[in-house]
């Protein structure tokens, strides 16, 4: 069962980590496709960002991991105004966020230790780093037998845990999952949610975008329902 | 798990790729023969700009008074005159005839054909003749009497070496120019090829410096190993040239057999072409980043 917690047009904003506020977006000279939205996320929260296809949850989710910058607004990320941040510093920003692409971006000429090493390589981290939690967390995902398998020969659940795996291989601060459920069972999916939990559990935040309202009634966590553009904040209490 | 390291963008795979270094190696080969002609041209300048000339010739061509000796004795007085002259002496006919032997040989040689007196006129060491007032001078014994000083034209020669030496230079740098719109080209379009790769790279946090370096290091790679093709080949044809010219002991050709020095150039061919390759490849990405939000 869902319930609204609290009006979408008066977050918390003071000791946001992050916040958006009148945010809008439009694609070139088209029309807004989000439009004032105003909300605020905690550090160490679980959220849904709940929507039919189609809605704009990927555009929101790309706001978040800093793909596109608003047309109106601030965002604060970290306690960054992105709008006064220099361009140098977004990358610092984009290393404290992990994400999950709806179509996983896995890079097909890379095996899954070299895909899932790659943001360790980007923060400049040693080989010796690389060759200790790699496979540790190759081995958490169930992956251990897969290690030097490419992307192509790998099934959609696997993909979907490579994705995972090179996501939280830094201990991101926000890990942002785009409809993960969407290309695989609901067996895989719930544990896969349950994954994600465990991430939550050890502080790291996250915002899923889903359409599932099924899989979100199953494992309740806060909800911020995309309609029209616009963003109400719900919260969700367990069924 | 595997040590093999691999490539985060799989750069030079694609067919233009593959086909760069034979671009890079061509340019650099005629960038070589172009730098071959700087150093023979630039020497030549050099050895032609410093002459050790102590003689000169004075021409004296008959006239219709047809006393052509007794003009000859007058000049040669004049001649003697000119502090700067140590020695004047006439060229006997026989003399003259020998000269003439390879263009005209002896045996078709006129006996009554009107040949011109020359004079040889030996110079004091380091002395130079006043070649205006001898010229006035001559002027009064009538037309026909010439002061040939072979350092005008050997001015006028190194002069035009050192023309060419530069034009040689401008060549090296036009072709220069071309390696790095190559290499320009090359990276767009690389990173047309491999634009998801570096937007999934540029999202996950990496620095444009991070994803510069990939590209500026395989533009370097491929900078190298072309430059070292074409200057290998370039060294080869110049040696190849320099013998050719050395067997047919044909001093009117320049040495374009470069010497230890050029050939140490030559080497460092291929370091030019590849950093060209690499600061222009890494423009290039970080000017394309920056586009990026």
């Amino acid at each position: 069962m869902i319930r609204q917690r609290t009006p979408a047009s008066a977050p918390t904003l003071s000791s946001a980590f992050i916040r958006f506020e009148s945010v809008g977006l439009r694609y070139g000279l088209g029309p807004e496709v989000l439009h004032d939205l105003n909300f605020a996320i905690e550090p160490g929260e679980f959220r849904y960002v709940l929507g039919p296809s189609g809605v704009g949850k990927t555009t929101l989710l790309r706001l978040l991991y800093l793909s596109l910058r608003p047309s109106r607004g601030l965002i604060t990320m970290f306690g960054h105004e992105l709008a006064t941040t220099p361009r140098a510093d977004l990358a610092a920003l984009r290393r404290r966020i992990g994400v999950v692409f709806q179509d996983f971006r896995l890079l097909d000429h890379l095996t899954v230790v070299e895909n899932v090493a790659l943001p360790l390589r980007i923060a400049g981290a040693s080989e010796a780093e690389i060759r200790q939690h790699v496979p540790e967390l190759l081995g958490w995902v169930g992956l251990t037998d897969q290690m030097n398998a490419r992307p192509p020969t790998l099934s959609g659940g696997q993909k979907q845990r490579v994705a995972i795996a090179r996501a939280v291989i830094t201990k991101p601060d926000l890990l942002l999952a785009d409809e993960p459920t969407g290309n695989i069972d609901s067996a895989l999916g719930l544990r896969l949610l349950r994954l994600f939990e465990e991430l939550n559990k050890v502080g790291t935040t996250v915002v899923i975008a889903t359409h599932n309202e099924a899989l979100v009634t199953q494992r309740p966590h806060s909800i911020m329902r995309l309609s029209g553009g616009t963003l109400e904040e719900l919260a969700a209490v367990a069924a | 798990m595997n040590p093999t390291r691999l490539p985060i963008i799989p750069l030079g795979r694609d067919a233009a790729s593959r086909l760069l270094p034979f671009v890079f190696g061509l340019m650099t080969f005629l960038a070589g023969l172009a730098l071959a002609g700087v150093v023979a041209l630039s020497g030549a300048s050099e050895q032609i700009g410093k002459p050790e000339v102590d003689r000169l010739t004075v021409e004296v061509q008959p006239d219709q008074s047809g006393d052509t000796d007794a003009r000859t004795q007058l000049v040669i007085a004049h001649l003697t005159r000119d502090p700067a002259v140590a020695e004047a002496t006439a060229i006997s006919d026989d003399e003259v005839a020998a000269l003439l032997q390879p263009w005209l040989s002896r045996d078709t040689l006129p006996g009554d054909l009107a040949m011109p007196r020359l004079i040889d006129v030996r110079l004091k060491s380091g002395a130079t003749p006043n070649l205006a007032a001898l010229s006035e001078a001559f002027a009064t014994l009538g037309p026909g009497i010439k002061i040939d000083d072979p350092r005008t034209w050997l001015d006028r020669l190194g002069s035009f070496g050192r023309s060419l030496a530069v034009v040689a230079g401008i060549i090296m740098a036009l072709i220069a120019a071309a390696l790095g719109v190559m290499a320009v080209v090359n990276t767009r379009m690389a990173l047309a090829v491999h634009r998801e790769v570096v937007e999934l790279l540029h999202l996950m946090g990496a620095k444009d410096s991070f994803i510069a370096r990939l590209f500026q290091m395989q533009a370097l790679k491929v900078g190298l190993i072309g430059g070292a093709l074409g200057a290998a080949i370039a060294a080869a044809t110049l040696y190849g040239i320099g013998q050719a010219v050395h067997r047919l002991d044909a001093t009117i050709f320049l040495d374009v057999a470069l010497k230890a020095p050029g050939y140490a150039v030559l080497a460092a061919l291929p370091v030019a072409t590849g950093l060209i390759a690499a600061l222009t490849s890494r423009v290039t990405v970080l000017r394309a980043l920056k586009r990026m939000p």
